[in-house]
């Protein structure tokens, strides 16, 4: 920011300030401000610094504001997030399980390439299933605050709808909420066996195993495909629950969050 | 008297800075650190300032702790990787990890003052993700403790950090808004 430097020849004395045009700003701490789109320096000679130097506070006063535009959030926008992590989680689980399968009836000649494929997919989900594990984990332990949040989305965009209505539109969405909380516990239950026998597998045979340790390990890899595939049944389940609250959600008038 | 006027003008416009500067104040955050520790980013003005500083250290910690993950798997490949590499590695690794905890965790802190519920699920989220990531330390724990650390092992909890990581930060990124840093 330049702001002009007190010249000893200008006279400075209050009194004597001759009025200048100054470029009009739509209010303190408006963006067209000469501060704060620092234009020019002021023409010496006619503005006093220390009057430079004050309005430069004042303006810089207005300028700091720290409220920026709210980022907007459309009802259901957190259960469709929940839909993608599930399908994504879905989609993991079953390129997991794949390999785990093949590898429960493979022959001597691929089984170099089987367990390669395992090792990768196993580190593919390990990484790629964070995020819908943390929700998952953070729904089981907050439960009604997830439904808070439905209730914060909704409320963004309230209209007005008779009392009763709105408390059997409440009582609905609830009710699907529950049934959401009920199959993520599912998930939860069917998903850790699978990827802990995965890692279990993986620590046991190495990284690469003869083809005579995982011929001992076949009837292991078969239970472990059983897991993943109730896994994927869970997530199935839970993927049709979160359809259902969605379209609840979307359907109707959307009460007021109080 | 006239050569007085211009300094009771400018004691006049100090006590008007002085009555507008406490202005800036409301929405500031209570200090979310007890007295006397180290807080782990800076406070700004308002909440949703200081909230996005440790938004933005979360992130400089992921990324610094990922990096090392890296760097540390790169030197685990060598031959002339040791046991007591492995130790300082394995330490050093583990502080920086720690020290992102510590940050997302004044970090999700902070967003219960906003009382909403979208912040406190998405922090919860991310700490249940540094939770789970933390998971990778373990078969290199267990293997310390039965005295038979196995390269691989090593390199594989490397790669997982590295990635997770990396991941968890990009995720960060996306939930700040969420999180209450702009409102």
């Amino acid at each position: 920011m330049n702001t002009p430097q007190r010249d000893p020849k200008m006279n400075w004395h209050p009194q004597r300030i001759t009025k200048q045009p100054v470029a009009k700003a739509g209010g303190v701490g408006a963006l067209s401000s000469p501060i704060c789109s620092a234009s020019g320096p002021a023409r010496r000679g006619a503005w006093p610094w220390w009057l430079t130097a004050v309005v430069t506070v004042l303006f810089a006063t207005g300028c700091t504001t720290s409220k920026s535009s709210a980022v907007p959030t459309r009802p259901g926008d957190g259960l469709r997030e929940y839909q993608r992590l599930v399908r994504d989680l879905s989609k993991d689980v079953r390129m997991a399980r794949q390999p785990v399968e093949a590898l429960a009836s493979v022959s001597q000649k691929n089984s170099g390439a089987a367990y390669a494929r395992f090792d990768a997919a196993l580190q593919r989900l390990e990484v790629d299933s964070i995020k819908a594990r943390a929700r998952v984990e953070a729904m089981e332990k907050r439960g009604e605050a997830y439904f808070a949040e439905w209730a914060e989305e909704i409320s963004g965009t309230a209209n007005e709808t008779p009392r009763l209505v709105a408390q059997e539109r409440f009582a609905e969405l609830h009710g699907h909420f529950e049934a959401v909380l009920k199959d993520t516990e599912h998930v939860r239950q069917a998903f850790r066996p699978f990827l802990e026998g995965l890692r279990g597998s993986r620590t046991k045979l190495g990284q690469k195993p003869t083809y005579a340790a995982i011929e001992t390990a076949k009837p292991e890899f078969a239970q472990l495909a059983s897991a993943g595939r109730q896994a994927e049944e869970s997530l199935d389940q839970l993927s049709k629950t979160l359809k259902a609250a969605a379209a609840a959600l979307m359907s109707g008038p959307l009460p007021s969050a109080d | 008297m006239k050569h007085l006027t211009p300094f009771v003008w400018m004691s006049g416009l100090a006590l008007l800075w002085l009555t507008l500067a406490p202005l800036r104040a409301p929405g500031q955050a209570v200090s979310p650190w007890p007295a006397g520790t180290r807080a782990p980013f800076l406070q700004g003005p308002t909440l949703e300032a200081t909230l996005r500083n440790g938004v933005q250290a979360s992130i400089n910690q992921a990324r610094l702790t990922a990096q090392t993950a890296k760097e540390m798997e790169s030197r685990a490949k060598g031959v002339g990787y040791q046991r007591q590499n492995l130790w300082t590695d394995y330490q050093n690794l583990e502080i920086h990890f720690q020290n992102l905890r510590t940050t997302f965790h004044a970090v999700a802190n902070l967003s219960l003052q906003l009382q909403s519920a979208s912040a406190a699920n998405a922090a919860a989220e991310l700490e249940a993700g540094l939770n789970i990531i933390s998971e990778a330390f373990v078969p290199v724990q267990q293997e310390m403790q039965a005295g038979t650390v196995n390269r691989d092992t090593v390199v594989r909890m490397c790669q997982v950090l590295d990635e997770a990581l990396l991941e968890w930060q990009k995720e960060l990124k996306r939930a700040s808004s969420r999180l209450g840093t702009f409102r």
